[in-house]
């Protein structure tokens, strides 16, 4: 009788576990569905390289947005990615224990939570009311404070896990911390910092709202970084609720861009940032 | 010093042991010399056997505890010595042996036996002794009886010289010479012992030449 | 009271601290050239730090302090030389092995002179060469130079370690029970090559293998509640001892 309820209770807590699961992969593999099936039907040559055509207008294409996604996201990174694996740097290998250090880390922790719009506002406020108009520069800064605190976390972390008696060999055979912490240290982190700089990448690709207040839109190829620059997050917040079916049909497209441009890089990255040796191996 | 080990304390037990061998083996000669008598030598033979296989045991004990204890120190310096203590009783035992031989070879009927009988009293005297500053470690009892060996050495040229001039017969001159000879050897393993002793307190060897 | 080699490292009223825990008091020790030396005692006693204070890595810890001399060939190793040079001169091997996972094993033995970029490719590979030979591992794997210093056997890799430190023409080796995490043929073959090493440099090894130290040290230092209590030849402490607590220690009465 004992017996039977043990094993029933760990097949019971198995079950409910295995469809925990499902509710949770299920939606996600829903919303992908939707995207490729909705979407699918949009992505053609011109769709992908041509401009928007005029109000009304069928044909035309998202090219402008596309370019303009990848040029404010690689800004971004330029910005967001040197800056948040310098400060994971500093707080796992500089500064693990001072006031200064927890200081900086409760910082970082806060800032990650901060909503989006938050970003954008700040961005808006400094840059674009000071240059009196809308700017790319103003997103890639708004998104690059974004990757700062998720890309300075992963560091810190990824960091923190090689063990310490590598440091002390390094230490022992007269090798300077700076070297030591970018050869060394460094080297050995970089697949999980590498994860967190994706990562960073994902999320500011999924992010509207600060560019609503920064790049805002634009119907042109880009012609600055310093102007306003059409992306595919405010296009599909803009063709998504317009009304028009071709816009809406092109949204879709645009939204299944998106995610295919974001799995790319993921692969693409990895495929190029293999280590050298597997851990432990 | 410290704590003796328990398996230090079961080899000396053999070693005891041993004593009383020869012990039993000493005052069986010891009155075979005043009485002048013959015939001990079988008995003396097969307690010599015994002490014999008592000491294979005890260095077969120290070797396994070599092994397994892997002692430095005094620990190390109480095998070795131990070790050495039991050959030099089997030679003591020997030695026993070897005047009830001389007992058997050499009619004796007529000759004085009063010198060697007080010299195997003070060999005898002198086993006993260093094998009691063995047991207590006793360092100072030890040198003692190092330099009371000069006292055998002095009573071994005594009865040299005597039976060198005397015109006794010839089987008397050759029974106390040889007999004298072999308690002085006795009175040396004695000495051994106790210079083995001051070894295992002190952990030094002095040279006793 | 040592052999007749002459004096490699002088330590004069070394003292340490952990904070306010006063961890080695006033050590005075003249280490020896071209010998090895064991450090023995309890857990606690003061011999790792002792040793770290030698290659100065004891006060890289917060909070811990160290004074007095450590004399490498009359330069004093606090304040007379660069703290890098200090460890370049008196390298260091510890208890769990650590070699790079992010090199390869070539990479990893010439590690220390590679970081600081002085060296060229050939003259890289073959100082890594001559060092594994040096060790004993050239023949076991010189086919698989590449692979990552960490995919070796425990063994192999302690003696990786030691190469690594040996590329660096160290004139003192300090070792820290480099033996506690191998198997008993691993720990042979490094005891042989530590027998083998004292013809070049002066080694310092810790251990709490109180056979190992009789086996392969020429002098040992017995530690305790971070004074040194007893240094002498090896025969004589393990024969002789002067002390009742290295006595003590060395048969096993405690510690």
């Amino acid at each position: 009788m004992d017996i039977l309820s043990r094993r029933g209770r760990e097949r019971l807590i198995k079950y409910i576990c295995l469809l925990l699961t499902v509710l949770a992969v299920v939606p996600l593999l829903w919303i992908i569905g939707e995207v490729v099936y909705n979407g699918v039907s949009a992505i053609n040559l011109e769709f992908l390289t041509a401009l928007p055509a005029p109000f009304g207008e069928s044909g035309g294409g998202i090219g402008n947005a596309i370019l303009g996604t990848l040029i404010i996201n690689a800004m971004a990174s330029l910005f967001g990615i040197p800056v948040g694996i310098l400060t994971g740097m500093y707080l796992s290998e500089y500064d693990r224990t001072s006031r200064l250090g927890s200081a900086v880390r409760t910082v970082i922790e806060s800032l990650s939570g901060v909503p989006s719009i938050i970003f954008g506002i700040f961005a808006y406020s400094l840059i674009v009311l000071t240059v009196r108009h809308y700017t790319a520069i103003a997103a890639a800064f708004a998104l690059g404070l974004m990757m700062i605190p998720l890309i300075a976390k992963a560091t810190e972390e990824s960091m923190k896990i090689v063990s310490n008696d590598i440091r002390e060999a390094a230490i022992a055979l007269g090798v300077p911390k700076w070297v030591r912490t970018t050869k060394i240290v460094f080297s050995i982190a970089k697949g999980g910092i590498l994860t967190g700089c994706l990562l960073a990448f994902a999320r500011i690709s999924g992010e509207t709202a600060p560019l609503l207040f920064t790049s805002l839109f634009s119907f042109y190829w880009p012609i600055g970084i310093d102007q306003p620059m059409a992306s595919l997050q405010v296009l599909i917040y803009n063709y998504a609720m317009s009304g028009f079916q071709n816009w809406v049909i092109k949204a879709w497209g645009a939204s299944l861009l998106l995610v295919i441009i974001v799995v790319s890089i993921n692969v693409i990255v990895r495929r190029f940032a293999k280590p050298k040796y597997k851990a432990g191996v | 010093m410290l704590k003796e080990p328990e398996y230090l304390t079961k080899i000396n037990a053999e070693i005891m042991e041993m004593q009383e061998i020869v012990e039993s083996i000493g005052e069986q000669v010891q009155d075979a010399l005043k009485n002048r008598s013959s015939g001990l030598k079988p008995v003396a033979t097969e307690l010599c056997r015994e002490a014999q296989i008592r000491e294979e045991l005890i260095v077969e004990m120290c070797v396994g505890s070599l092994i397994r204890h892997q002692p430095f120190a005094s620990d190390l310096r109480a095998l070795t010595v131990a070790m050495k203590v039991s050959y030099d009783l089997s030679r003591v035992c020997r030695y026993l042996r070897n005047i009830t031989e001389v007992l058997e070879e050499v009619n004796v009927k007529n000759c004085e036996v009063k010198e060697v009988c007080e010299l195997l009293k003070n060999a005898r005297e002198m086993v006993r002794q260093s094998l009691k500053a063995y047991f207590e470690k006793d360092q100072k009892a030890a040198t003692n009886l190092i330099k009371s060996d000069e006292s055998i050495d002095e009573g071994y040229r005594m009865i040299l010289r005597k039976y060198a001039v005397q015109k006794a017969s010839g089987n008397c001159i050759l029974f106390n010479g040889i007999t004298a000879r072999i308690v002085e050897r006795m009175a040396d393993h004695a000495c051994y012992i106790s210079q083995e002793t001051i070894y295992l307190v002190t952990g030094r060897r002095t040279d006793y030449r | 009271m040592t052999l007749s080699n002459s004096t490699k490292l002088d330590i004069q009223n070394l003292n340490a601290w952990f904070c306010e825990k006063h961890a080695l008091k006033n050590v005075n020790v003249k280490i020896p050239d071209k010998e090895v030396v064991a450090v023995i005692g309890p857990s606690g006693c003061g011999k790792s730090t002792f040793v770290r204070c030698i290659n100065r890595m004891h006060e890289l810890i917060p909070g811990a302090k160290a004074s007095g001399k450590a004399l490498l060939d009359g330069v004093d190793v606090y304040g007379g030389m660069d703290v890098m040079d200090v460890r370049r001169k008196i390298g260091m091997v510890f208890q769990k092995p650590n070699p790079f996972p992010n090199m390869s094993v070539a990479d990893n033995v010439v590690a220390g002179l590679k970081l600081v970029g002085t060296h060229s490719k050939k003259e890289l590979a073959e100082i890594a060469e001559e060092r594994l030979k040096s060790v004993g591992l050239w023949e076991e794997i010189k086919d698989e130079l590449k692979k990552s210093g960490a995919s070796l056997s425990g063994g192999q890799q302690q003696r990786l370690c030691i190469a690594r430190a040996l590329a660096m023409n160290p004139e003192v080796i300090l070792m820290d029970e480099p033996t506690s995490a191998l198997d008993p043929a691993s720990t042979a073959k490094l005891e042989e090559l530590v027998k083998k090493l004292k013809n070049e440099i002066s080694v310092v090894i810790i251990t709490h293998n109180v056979s190992q130290a009789a086996r392969i040290s020429d002098m040992t230092a017995f530690f305790y509640l971070g004074e040194l209590v007893e240094f002498d030849e090896t025969r004589n402490i393990f024969e002789h001892p002067k002390n009742p607590l290295t006595e003590r220690y060395i048969t096993g009465r405690f510690g």
